[in-house]
């Protein structure tokens, strides 16, 4: 190791690296270096070059041009021995049929370290044993591979990998088959692994895991990197946008913390179906027959939610899904359903956090109820300050309420007027009143599927 | 050390050892049984005595010459070639992560008889007796790097493809033994059947003593490559992650399993089915750690081949019945329960 290398503490640089398969190139001018103790996640498509990137680091493909060093060496100048005693390798879809016992399998993580015709030593019986008990799985060293769960071959595999006591450890979709339980098991050694100072690259398929355990990022498309950085510097929709072509929503996850990546909710792909004039039959009886002014076929398109505090959230997400066009208001700023509105890209009214909804904007809603075939009024708290969605409600000809009696965000009233209000609401002959959710979807479900 | 390594060392000798005692048994009775029955305490009189032994009760001279120079070198030729298949099977198999590869379905036995044939008719085997053995050598080289060539062709190495691939090459190659044998203007039904269906008949010390100089060595350092024959299962990929030299190792592995086959043709003409069936029977009975998997289908092999030619020899007295044709009869259904074994858990189809 050259002095410079000390002081940079660079374990592993590619430069310039180049590949190509019959012609195509598959990796395109890559460089990068990576320090000891961390673990870098490579992300991209299917077909993005993350396999191709993991073969040539580990010397399996030799590349067209440019280089891999570990520790300032080249890795074409070393023997397959002296390069096994530095990087190690987890392919994916190994071998699953294999009747060697786990820690004969094990022990072939040694094999760099043996001249022909030496035994395993005791030193080589302990490091297998450690790395069983590293991942796990101490107690199954005689039970016989063949009879290992997918998820325990995985780890006997990491097992293999460890005892071969590389300072880089490369894995290509460690998990990619893998429950949860075990997926989190195998991302967390190796996050401890990062911690103890060995240097993990690991080609990832799930962006919530790869935010989650790496301290480091490459994303990749079509064999060009996009971007390497840390976690948040790569996960944006900006990056991640162009190179998985989807609309992604970016979020941390208010339960652990985590950044969380999402495709952005998309409709049904055969497009609104729509009430059609079936509407008429069960919920536009109610309504008072047909719709004004409308042709049967758009009638039941378009739905107004009047929710806050969540309580639309579900309704937004199902509506959504079967393809209706949704507008809602009057939220709070801050408020989850507005969150919600704003991603999915529902027109909305809303007003500043804590302030009351004034006449102006009642009147401003008001078009949003004129224009919705069905108006629904979710199940939520009602104040002073939000005692306006009342009114705006009372301004909707077909109007549905939802009354639940389970929801955690009871309909409670905090003013007289307010309960007056919805209990005029409630007698309005216009008015269509369901236990829940799921109940308004179920008819509505009932009358777009006949 | 306390597990694994000592715990496979016991296992492969107590397995041996019991092989061994097998081995023995069979060769005893095969050599025993006959036109002439010969009682084991006999075969040990006579082997005594053609040693120089005087004994109280001699055996008739006629009796060492049938033991000595008929039924020993046959038996030990069976034992030999019986061993070498199966072990030049089993290598095959590891190196191919194939199951269902041996050197006769591959092609490999085929190409060392041709070998041996064009020895023969060119009378290049005057030159030396070691010409026939190297000629057949060459042939197996050039057929299993032909066979490899193929196999190793990206995309299309699934279980079933090299074996019919190498089932290809393998008339390929009759085809030609029986072109060189017409052209010679030699063209005998038996010459054919031996070069392409073996046999055992006739077999002398002198055909023992030219093979085993080189078999030995051979088999010795192919048994050396245990650990790596292990490596491969993981595949290629993952075995050159693990440190091994895939390529340099390969080459020798297949080297040296070409070789062991070349040999073996040259005194017994290609048997079937051994270099498939036994390393199979065992691996699906003891697994396919080849640190214990080659020991024992070598003398598993042995054994076998000894007792299929014994079988041969018995069953419609005063006819012989080749002993290819015995392992084929045994071999062949065996072979087809294994294809549609390995079809329905969906392997054909598998990429190795």
């Amino acid at each position: 190791m050259s002095r410079n290398e000390v002081l940079t503490n660079e374990i592993l640089k590619v430069e310039r690296l180049t590949h190509a398969f019959e012609g195509t190139r598959v990796i395109d001018d890559i460089s990068f270096a990576v320090k000891r103790g961390e673990f870098l996640g490579l992300i991209g498509p299917n077909g993005s070059g993350k396999t191709t990137l993991l073969k040539l680091i580990d010397g399996i493909l030799v590349p067209e041009s440019g280089s891999v060093r570990i520790n300032g060496l080249p890795l074409g100048s070393m023997k397959s021995g002296e390069r096994a005693k530095l990087v190690s390798f987890m392919l994916q879809d190994e071998t699953q049929h294999l009747s060697l016992s786990l820690l004969d399998f094990v022990l072939m993580g040694r094999y760099p370290y043996k001249k022909r015709l030496e035994s395993y030593s005791r030193e080589d019986l302990e490091i297998a044993e450690r790395s069983i008990d590293y991942v796990g799985l101490s107690g199954l060293e005689r039970r016989s591979y063949d009879t290992l769960s997918t998820g325990e071959k995985q780890l006997s595999i990491l097992a293999r990998i460890l005892t071969q006591e590389t300072d880089i450890i490369l894995l290509d979709e460690p998990t990619s088959n893998l429950d949860i339980k075990h997926q989190n098991e195998i991302f967390s050694i190796l996050f401890e692994l990062a911690l103890e100072g060995k240097t993990v690259v690991s080609a990832i398929h799930n962006l919530n895991i790869a935010a989650r355990y790496c301290t480091r990022l490459l994303l990749l498309r079509k064999g060009r990197l996009v971007a390497d950085g840390r976690v948040e510097d790569v996960i944006k929709p900006e990056f991640l946008n162009p190179v998985y072509e989807v609309e992604t929503i970016v979020s941390t996850n208010p339960s652990t913390g985590y950044l969380s990546v999402d495709v952005t909710p998309g409709a049904t792909r055969k497009g609104p179906a729509g009430l059609r004039g079936g509407l008429g039959a069960q919920l536009g009886e109610k309504f008072g027959g047909r719709p004004g002014g409308r042709g049967e076929e758009s009638f039941g398109k378009t739905i107004h939610l009047i929710g806050g505090g969540g309580s639309s959230v579900n309704l937004t997400r199902e509506l959504f899904r079967r393809g209706f066009k949704i507008t809602g208001g009057i939220a709070h700023e801050g408020d989850t359903d507005l969150v919600l509105w704003k991603n999915l890209k529902i027109d909305h009214l809303s007003v500043p956090p804590f302030s009351r909804i004034s006449k102006v904007e009642v009147e401003m809603a008001k078009r949003f109820v004129k224009d919705a075939d069905l108006t629904v009024l979710c199940s939520f708290p009602v104040g002073n300050g939000n005692l306006g969605n009342l009114i705006l409600a009372g301004y909707s000809e077909r109007l549905v309420i939802i009354d639940d009696s389970e929801e955690v965000l009871k309909r409670t009233f905090f003013s007289e007027k307010a309960k007056v209000l919805f209990n005029r609401l409630l007698k309005n002959e216009n008015s269509l009143v369901v236990e829940n959710y799921r109940e308004l979807i179920d008819r509505i479900d009932k009358l777009t599927s006949c | 050390m306390k597990k694994s390594e000592a715990g496979i060392r016991h296992r492969i000798l107590r397995i041996t050892v019991l092989l061994l005692v097998l081995l023995f048994l069979v060769i005893l009775i095969a050599v025993g049984i006959g036109a002439v029955f010969v009682s084991p305490l006999d075969i040990f009189k006579a082997l005594l005595q053609w040693g120089g032994a005087i004994l109280k009760k001699p055996v008739p001279p006629k009796v060492i010459s049938i033991i000595m120079f008929i039924r020993l070198p046959r038996v030990i030729t069976a034992a030999i070639v019986g061993l070498s298949l199966a072990v030049a099977g089993a290598s095959m198999q590891g190196l191919l992560r194939n199951p269902m590869a041996s050197p006769d379905i591959l092609g490999v036995s085929a190409g060392g008889s041709l070998g041996a044939v064009i020895a023969i008719h060119t009378g290049l085997f005057t030159l030396s007796m070691f010409m026939l053995p190297l000629m057949a050598i060459l042939g197996s080289l050039l057929a299993s790097a032909l066979i490899f060539l193929i196999a190793s062709n990206r995309g299309s190495t699934s279980l079933l493809f090299v074996i019919i691939a190498g089932m290809a090459v393998s008339s390929f190659l009759n085809g030609l033994i029986s072109v060189v044998l017409l052209f010679s203007r030699q063209w005998e039904i038996s010459q054919f059947i031996f070069w392409t269906m073996g046999g055992l008949g006739g077999r002398s010390w002198g055909h023992v003593l030219l093979v085993l100089p080189f078999l030995v060595p051979a088999i010795t350092i192919l048994f050396l490559f245990s650990r790596e024959l292990n490596l491969f299962m993981l595949g290629e990929e993952s075995a050159f992650a693990t440190g091994l030299n895939v390529e340099t190792v390969k080459r020798i592995i297949l080297i040296l399993s070409a070789v062991i086959t070349g040999l073996s043709v040259s005194i017994s003409g290609t048997i079937g089915f051994v270099g498939l069936l036994v390393p199979h029977f065992f691996r699906l009975l003891l697994g396919n750690d080849y640190r214990l998997l080659l020991p024992v289908s070598a003398l598993g092999g042995a054994s076998f081949l000894v007792l299929c030619d014994l079988i041969g020899r018995v069953i419609v007295p005063p006819f012989e019945i080749r002993v290819g044709i015995i392992t084929s009869l045994l071999g062949a259904p065996y072979l087809i329960t294994m294809i549609l074994r390995y079809q329905k858990r969906g392997f054909i189809a598998f990429k190795v």
